[in-house]
């Protein structure tokens, strides 16, 4: 799958008359890999009392630091003062083939994705594994409707998703990579980069935003930037 | 006798001529309505205005919400409490169970088929849905609230309906009271006209019409309202003419839309099926026997009989009906007598137009893309954004701050307020609040009045400091005197709200105390015309001329447009444009237009973010503090206040949770109010933000920028263990020292 992948981002610039077509099979690529996500899957806002330390970051910067306060940073604090989260590992070729090209995920790999991930919930916050369920709904529902040609309601099941879960970048890498297919390539740029401010407890997305920019770019025939954006790939942590 | 009988030829030819015309021009009358008949009946389409729907309520498992929320938005989509839940419309709330059949709808994406459901909530969030069956269900959508029209200028409205879509035993009541040899007669009926010619010859005018459903029809339908022997010449053939072109249903089903039913302010209802929705806020299939009698009652005289404005009245006219029912024994005399005893059951709220604000802006949007015509006759659906339980909250928050105003300043006659409330992540605008009062439609404040915006320009210069990567929360800004020369040879000495100056500050600080004099610094060290440019990225695009009192906001924008740079702060420096419509479509349910969500990078993310968390600072220790009177402690205020020159204007605009606001107060006249941005605006704000469900941020922290913990006073990061004031850094920061900065 990397493979092909590499390919099709070498692909010389004559081929351009044909780069809606190369863009198309490339965001599909990258859109089955975004499906699938990466082996660690993504979680998709956890509102259940978290397991995790409370960050720094989630609260208010105000903290003039008292002894009883800094027990709620959870001191001793690393410098820089990390935000916490699970670092999923790259992505997993394994859960790629399970995906069709075009990013439908087969029943397969469906069976594996949201489920697994449900956080366990102890008695005393009985929460429910917050909007993450229907947030996988609505983007396999999108996904039907693109299949079945309705880029319109895929967009629409999307946002949906979005208003529900707005700070979750599968959401955005969804929407982007639709956009691109759609042949909107500046609106998808766009949403790539809102999507790379929303990757810091997922980095599988950067690599995954910074090559759909790239393609964006080369779609509308900026070589320069398509480069750009590649560089920014090979910076990526690891 | 010759010349007699000469001239008794000449009066017969004469009267043979008169009746050979008359007959000549009867026919040609006749020929003539039937043509105005047929072509009015066949080729009428009434004129639908569009519809304009709020936001659906989604519930999914996780989804929060507020305390009542819930409640509140079932009663206004007329959804009734009841012990046991049977039919479509009711619901019941009990331990945190919600059982509700819902009615179904048919959505710009997909139909929503009304079915019975459970709903279980825990601690202000939905734990889980069942369907029918006991499936799960993942997500359910309720039928969107109708907030509106769009109407043409005859102002009629209607909700049309179908034969098959009433009510049972609601056509029998209708002819029993109207018109009971309806089915017989031949459009007109002699007898009725005849017992109306006795009375009206009694009374020596017109009191009383003999008319039939098919003469009324014909009254509204192609007659003007003015009770004239002409029109009652006409009305008579004409109704001949319609009965036997048609079939009696296809005319009653006419009727049943035509018929005139009340009067809202301009607006007119006509039909049965809006007037359902106009006086008991449920759909008309949905009606109880009383309710129907009393719709039916009304037929006689709409205003007369308008049971808001004379509810006894319109009660004895309902009972009227239902004891006509019972005397043709339709029903018992125990049924009439139970439901003769039943209130009248009006709907507790107006339907419509309580959202002139909002509907200012749909408006707006609408006519950039859509003919007046097509808004207003097409039956088009416009989806909109507007949350019906934050535009409560919103109008809630400025009555209440408006009574807490008057107690503590007086009567403030000439002061006005405007609100805007989006979310945060889109853009979508959930509430406007157009004037003090709310629900007036008159002057919007929001949309149409630009007042200088003072210190909420501040955030927009820390902005481009920090995206320029010369200058971080801790570095240094003077805050002594300052003298600035003008152009015309002045100078431009500005000063701080205190009066005093105060040295060098840390720049977090100068925006948390909101000092004047540091931050036209630092705006001038950035160029006033960077600023500016910054402004105009985030929303307020426009051509500003680049003078030093622009940063201290000596610039006029409205509530919406400062709302919108806001936006783009709260979202990383995203912007996208406030948007008011999702989806318009047609009045078959086919898609017509959809509205994307819009992005576009207007600054950088990182600076973005870490000016959140200066701003969130203005909340917890700053200008901003007075929120907390309000809204939880653990929730993120994060936002800046504006207070105009002499305190014409007060200002508060901000983000908390996923929602964005701005408040504007200030007097028509723009003359001095006792009021600062905090002892103003903000107070709406809090109070609106306070009732709002919070969700705090997840995983908006762009990467590359890390929190310290810092000593401010040093202007240094320092050991994680010690005390200090945590801030966020991106590329540069501050350097670090040992000793906790000692």
């Amino acid at each position: 799958m990397k493979q092909t992948k590499r390919h099709l981002w070498q692909l010389p610039q004559s081929v351009i008359p044909a780069r809606k077509v190369s863009a198309i099979m490339l965001v599909s690529a990258l859109l089955g890999a975004c499906a699938a996500g990466p082996g660690d899957l993504p979680m998709v806002e956890d509102r259940s009392l978290s397991k995790y330390p409370q960050p720094v970051r989630s609260g208010p910067v105000e903290m003039v630091v008292t002894e009883q306060e800094a027990a709620v940073v959870n001191s001793p604090l690393p410098v820089p003062i990390q935000s916490p989260g699970k670092e999923p590992s790259s992505l997993d070729q394994n859960s790629l083939a399970k995906l069709s090209v075009d990013g439908h995920i087969s029943d397969d790999a469906q069976t594996t994705l949201p489920m697994a991930k449900t956080p366990v919930a102890t008695p005393a916050m009985a929460l429910p594994p917050a909007s993450q369920q229907v947030v996988e709904q609505l983007l396999l529902e999108a996904d039907t409707a693109k299949a079945k040609g309705q880029p319109e309601i895929a967009i629409m099941k999307l946002q949906q998703a979005q208003r529900i879960a707005p700070q979750e970048p599968k959401v955005y890498a969804r929407l982007a990579a639709l956009y691109l297919l759609e042949g909107q390539a500046l609106r998808a740029e766009q949403l790539a980069r809102k999507g790379l401010t929303l990757v810091a407890k997922q980095p599988a997305y950067g690599d995954f935003f910074w090559r759909l920019i790239a393609a964006s770019r080369r779609y509308q025939g900026d070589a320069q930037g398509e480069q750009e954006a590649l560089a920014r790939v090979k910076q990526l942590p690891r | 006798m010759a010349k007699q009988t000469r001239k008794l030829n000449r009066s017969w030819r004469f009267f043979w001529q008169l009746i050979t015309v008359l007959a000549v021009c009867g026919l040609v009358l006749l020929i003539w309505l039937d043509a105005q008949v047929r072509h009015r009946f066949e080729g009428h389409r009434w004129s639908l205005p569009a519809k304009v729907y709020a936001r659906p309520l989604e519930l999914y498992s996780g989804k929060q919400l507020a305390e009542g929320q819930l409640v509140f938005e079932l009663r206004q989509l007329g959804y009734r409490a009841v012990k046991k839940v049977r039919r479509p419309g009711q619901y019941r709330l009990q331990n945190n169970q919600l059982q509700i059949y819902t009615r179904g709808f048919h959505f710009a994406d997909a139909s929503e088929v009304g079915s019975q459901l459970q709903v279980v909530l825990q601690a202000g969030r939905v734990l889980s849905m069942r369907g029918e069956q006991g499936q799960v269900l993942h997500l359910i959508r309720l039928e969107p609230q109708l907030i509106g029209g769009i109407y043409p200028s005859h102002n009629e409205d209607r909700e049309l309906v179908q034969l098959a879509d009433l009510p049972s035993g609601f056509i029998a009541t209708l002819l029993a009271v109207e018109d009971r040899a309806y089915y017989e007669h031949l459009g007109i009926s002699p007898t009725g006209i005849a017992r109306a010619m006795v009375a009206n010859v009694k009374a020596g005018r017109v009191v009383q019409g003999g008319s039939t459903l098919t003469q009324q029809l014909v009254k509204n339908f192609y007659l003007d309202a003015e009770q004239t022997l002409w029109r009652k010449l006409l009305e008579a053939p004409m109704a001949l003419l319609l009965n036997s072109h048609y079939s009696k249903d296809e005319i009653l089903e006419v009727y049943l839309n035509e018929v005139f039913l009340g009067q809202q302010g301009k607006r007119a209802i006509h039909g049965f099926g809006l007037a359902s929705w106009y006086y008991f806020g449920q759909p008309l299939n949905e009606l109880a026997l009383h309710q129907t009698a009393l719709l039916v009652g009304m037929v006689k005289g709409p205003s007369y009989y308008n049971p808001i404005r004379f509810p006894e009245r319109a009660k004895q006219r309902r009972n009227l009906v239902l004891s006509v029912l019972a005397d043709l024994n339709m029903i018992s005399n125990k049924q009439m007598q139970m439901l003769q005893q039943q209130p009248l059951q009006l709907t507790r709220v107006a339907q419509f137009s309580r959202y002139p604000a909002y509907l200012d802006l749909v408006r707006q949007q609408l006519q950039k893309a859509y003919k007046a015509n097509d808004l207003s006759d097409q039956g088009l659906r416009v989806f909109t954004t507007i949350d019906p339980w934050a535009q409560h909250q919103a109008d809630l928050a400025m009555r209440d701050s408006f009574i807490n105003l008057t107690k503590r300043y007086g009567k403030q006659e000439k002061l006005q307020a405007a609100l805007v409330l989006s979310q945060r992540d889109n853009g979508e605008v959930l509430a406007v609040v157009g004037d003090r009062d709310g629900g007036y439609a008159g002057h919007n404040w929001a949309l149409d009045s630009s007042r200088q915006v003072g210190s909420l320009l501040k955030p927009v210069i820390h902005l481009t400091a920090l995206a320029s990567g010369r200058f971080h929360l801790l570095s240094p800004l003077d805050d002594s005197p300052l003298t600035i020369p003008q152009a015309d040879g002045s100078v431009w000495q500005p000063a701080n709200y205190d009066g005093q100056s105060h040295g060098v500050v840390p720049m977090y600080e100068a925006l948390v105390k909101s000092y004047n004099i540091a931050n036209v610094r630092l705006g001038m060290s950035l160029g006033v015309d960077k600023v500016l440019e910054q402004l105009s990225a985030l929303g307020a695009k426009q051509d500003w001329q680049a003078y030093p009192s622009r940063l201290l906001g000596a610039l006029e924008l409205s509530p919406l447009k400062v709302n919108q740079v806001y936006q783009t702060l709260a979202s990383n420096g995203f912007y996208s444009p406030l948007s008011i419509v999702r989806d318009v479509t047609q009045a078959n349910g086919q898609l017509l237009s959809h509205y994307p969500y819009q992005v576009r990078q207007a600054a950088d993310p990182q600076a973005a973010y870490i000016l959140q968390q200066e701003l969130a600072l203005v909340g917890r220790q700053g200008t901003g503090r007075g929120a907390y009177r309000y809204v939880a402690d653990k929730q993120l205020v994060a936002g800046k206040t504006g207070t105009t020159n002499d305190q014409r204007d007060s200002w508060f605009s901000g983000f908390s949770g996923r929602h964005v606001a701005t408040v504007w107060m200030g007097n028509e006249d723009a003359s001095p109010t006792p009021l600062t941005g905090a002892s103003g605006a903000l107070q709406v704000w809090s109070r609106l933000m306070a009732q709002l469900p919070y969700q705090e941020d997840a995983d908006n922290q762009p990467p590359g920028v890390d929190f310290f913990r810092t000593n401010p006073a040093v202007g240094v990061i320092i050991d994680a263990d010690c005390a200090g004031l945590v801030l966020p850094f991106a590329k540069l920061r501050p350097a670090a020292q040992t000793n906790c900065g000692n």
